[in-house]
């Protein structure tokens, strides 16, 4: 009876979406808009990075003169304006080329506008002469802020616009009118035929107030990571994030967040970042709206970077845990100093990078307690994350986007609990969480963000045995044991010790074999062995550079790098590392 | 073994993302569409996944797997487009038409608006997969794939989805 009527409903079903389906015609200009960005995104691959080059040479001659500070929002018409706060003692709205000098977006350069003025005879990329397109295509495209789509108000002149971006904020109830919220004043210059942003400014500045402000550093000076960044107080109860960004891709370089703010207090946040090679980029700082949790507010400016960090480690080279701090590491393993500060909370258990940063969990008693994060060069560390009372964070992740997942392990009288914990997601001051009230099961090694930035997966251990899971960091629910991660792995070949993700999303798994330990590539339908060591240990740390080259530490503190079809090297002047990552 | 040449790197992609528009650019705008209710944002989701299709084509290279990723990525981008948005499919701001099409005029306007009503009271993973095996026809496996779940998942999601439509619509009557 059932399944006569799950037939009827199924059909049903099948006829009511085939009808529905039917009635959607998409437009016939597809493959035109598609092919479009196809050839706009390979345009700025082959012609807008090289010159970059040749534009941070100009940005170089600039600093070594002295350094630029410029009036906020300054243009080509505007007045010569010298920042108060600024490192600059001479200040000019373009340089020597008439190009704005606070300019970064959709170029930094006369070198790059000019490469575009030729395409744009031929009908290339048309938009760019548009001021309220190149706003809009800067918020979304650049900033991913997509729902700040509205243009509420424009203000152009000949050589100058003030294009105001609003947020269609959801209605409260079905039915209703949705309200829109200004959310920034995107900032333009002409140069040529091309609209430049010079920066952004709030769209909720009041008569009592100005909104969200960036007092320091001035617009256009210059700075080196960790960057402070501070603007005074306003509202109440308010929280800023500050990011600093490439100025014209869409890679975030490094960002923070600033304390409760308001109610009189003045703001600062101290945000540690791998500088862009074209030696500048953008501050943004966003606050959320009090109305429904969106983007409220957004401001940035351009910041030029003074130098590259010369602490990072060499071409090819890597950072381990020795001795409880940050080492720098040659390619063959030699080591090259400590990180600057990585002992400043006390003993460093494990660290990882991430857009330009090092995440390392550390602590002063035996568990670490709480999760840093500082500029790869060193300098002082920001905290990014802290266990609860009696856990300590026993693995972690972060995902290019600067998004955190952590596994906490009870220690002490909560000894035999723990929790997987996605910040970034839910509700309350930790986010979500998936409670492991008795372990096992326990989360072994590192969870580990897939690319959408929305999965993790993970190795959890059930006593001798264990499965690779793979959680949904919105769904609040516990995957199956027979979620598989990794296609075709079984568990009974290997148990892992350590998992990764490699720059291009490909998770690796470094297991031991019994006899062996073998670092295995997740792909197709089943994994493909990456570096076999003849040594039965038992893995501690993996990475995995993006040409695909394998970096492996095991408990001993033992390290091999190799690649897929080459020999292991053992890297034996790299002793007592028991964490890794290029 | 030498690095692939980027040329024909791109001219490989150019060549199999005009084959892919060409078979299969319009069952995923309605895919989108059945997903978002929303006919304008589908079709820019789409596209968004023809393009990153394009950016992906040398790990992708053959076209059943590029096909997988970008069913996958107009289900993910669909996802995340409603959850931006807030708001439910019975919510959405610019709602597909409701006209009857002529070639099922056996289903009538009011049947269509209950089942397709009853459908969107789903819960998501329910609704994805109702709407992957009863509309795109795919198998219990290519479900999985496109949701990243197990086949086992996909058929308890499809048995509990039919069971819920159809007491759905039952307490209609």
């Amino acid at each position: 009876m059932s399944d006569d009527r799950d037939h009827l409903i199924e059909q049903r079903l099948r006829d009511a979406l085939s009808a529905t389906a039917d009635n959607v015609q998409p437009g016939g200009d597809g493959l035109m808009r598609i092919q479009q960005r196809i050839g706009e995104r390979r345009s700025q691959q082959r012609w807008l990075r090289p010159v970059l080059v040749a534009g941070s040479v100009v940005v170089v001659a600039a600093i070594a003169v002295g350094g630029v500070a410029i009036a906020r929002h300054g243009g080509n018409n505007g007045s010569v304006g010298v920042g108060d706060k600024g490192p600059s003692t001479t200040a000019k709205p373009v340089s020597d080329d008439g190009f704005p000098t606070q300019g970064f977006f959709p170029f930094a350069t006369a070198t790059e506008e000019s490469a575009w003025e030729q395409q744009f005879a031929n009908g290339h990329s048309p938009w760019i002469s548009d001021p309220t397109a190149v706003a809009t295509s800067w918020v979304q495209n650049y900033l991913k802020q997509s729902d700040v789509s509205d243009v509420s108000n424009q203000a152009i002149t000949a050589t100058t616009a003030d294009v105001t971006l609003s947020r269609k904020i959801p209605s409260a109830s079905h039915g209703t009118t949705s309200a829109y919220s200004p959310v920034t004043v995107v900032h333009l210059v002409k140069f040529n035929n091309a609209w430049i942003v010079t920066g952004a400014s709030s769209a909720q500045a009041t008569s009592s107030h100005g909104g969200l402000t960036i007092s320091s550093p001035a617009p256009g000076s210059t700075g080196n990571s960790p960057l402070t960044v501070d603007g005074p107080g306003y509202g109440a109860d308010e929280r800023a994030t500050i990011e600093v960004r490439d100025a014209e891709t869409p890679t975030l370089l490094g960002q923070a967040s600033t304390g409760m703010f308001g109610n009189g207090n003045s703001w600062s946040a101290t945000v540690p970042f791998q500088p862009s090679d074209d030696g500048f980029g953008v501050i943004v700082a966003t606050v959320p709206s009090a109305a429904d949790g969106g983007v409220g507010e957004i401001v940035a400016q351009k910041v030029v970077f003074t130098q590259a960090s010369p602490a990072a480690v060499t071409a090819g080279g890597f950072y381990g845990v020795q001795g409880g701090v940050i080492e720098r590491f040659s390619a063959g393993g030699t080591p090259q100093g400590p990180v600057t500060g990585s002992d400043s909370h006390g003993t460093v258990a494990e660290v990882h990078d991430s857009a330009g940063s090092l995440y390392f969990t550390a602590g002063t008693s035996r568990c670490p307690s709480a999760l840093y994060s500082m500029a790869i060069g060193g300098g002082s560390a920001t905290t990014v994350a802290a266990a609860d009372a009696g856990y300590a964070i026993t693995g972690f992740d972060v995902s290019p986007a600067g998004r955190l997942v952590y596994f906490e392990s009870g220690c002490g009288p909560q000894a035999g609990k723990g929790k997987l914990v996605f910040p970034a997601f839910g509700h309350g001051p930790q986010g979500r969480a998936i409670d492991f009230p008795s372990l096992p099961p326990v989360v072994g090694g590192d969870p580990v963000w897939e690319p959408d930035g929305v999965h993790v997966d993970a190795f959890v251990r059930t006593g001798m045995q264990g499965y690779l899971a793979r959680y949904d960091a919105t769904s609040g629910t516990d995957p199956q044991p027979s979620t598989n991660a990794c296609p075709g792995y079984d568990v009974n070949n290997g148990m892992p010790g350590a998992i990764t993700t490699a720059p291009d999303g490909t998770l690796y798994i470094a297991v031991q074999t019994g006899t062996s330990m073998q670092v295995l590539r997740c792909a197709g339908n089943r994994p493909t062995v990456e570096l076999s060591v003849s040594k039965n240990g038992t893995p501690s740390s993996v990475s995995v550079d993006p040409s695909g080259k394998v970096l492996l530490a095991d408990v001993d503190g033992e390290v091999w790098s190799g690649k897929a079809g080459g020999l292991e090297t053992a890297l034996t002047s790299a002793s007592g590392v028991t964490s890794v990552t290029w | 073994m030498n690095p692939p040449d980027r040329s024909d790197a791109f001219a490989g992609a150019d060549e199999a993302i005009v084959t892919l528009y060409t078979a299969h650019y319009r069952s995923l705008v309605r895919l989108a569409a059945l997903l978002l209710h929303d006919t304008a944002s589908a079709e820019d989701i789409v596209q968004d996944a023809f393009v990153a299709t394009h950016k992906s084509w040398r790990r992708l290279r053959d076209p059943e797997n590029a096909l997988a990723y970008l069913r996958q990525s107009v289900v993910n981008r669909s996802r995340s487009r409603l959850r931006h948005l807030k708001v439910e499919d019975r919510k959405a701001p610019r709602p597909m038409p409701d006209a009857p099409s002529a070639e099922y005029g056996a289903i009538s306007a009011v049947e269509r608006t209950a089942v397709m009503t009853a459908l969107r009271e789903l819960p998501r993973r329910q609704r994805e997969v109702l709407v992957l095996r009863y509309y795109s026809d795919l198998s219990e496996a290519q479900i999985a794939d496109a949701l990243a779940i197990s086949n086992g998942a996909v058929k308890s999601h499809a048995s509990r989805g039919i069971a819920a439509l159809r007491e759905s619509l039952e307490s209609q009557r």
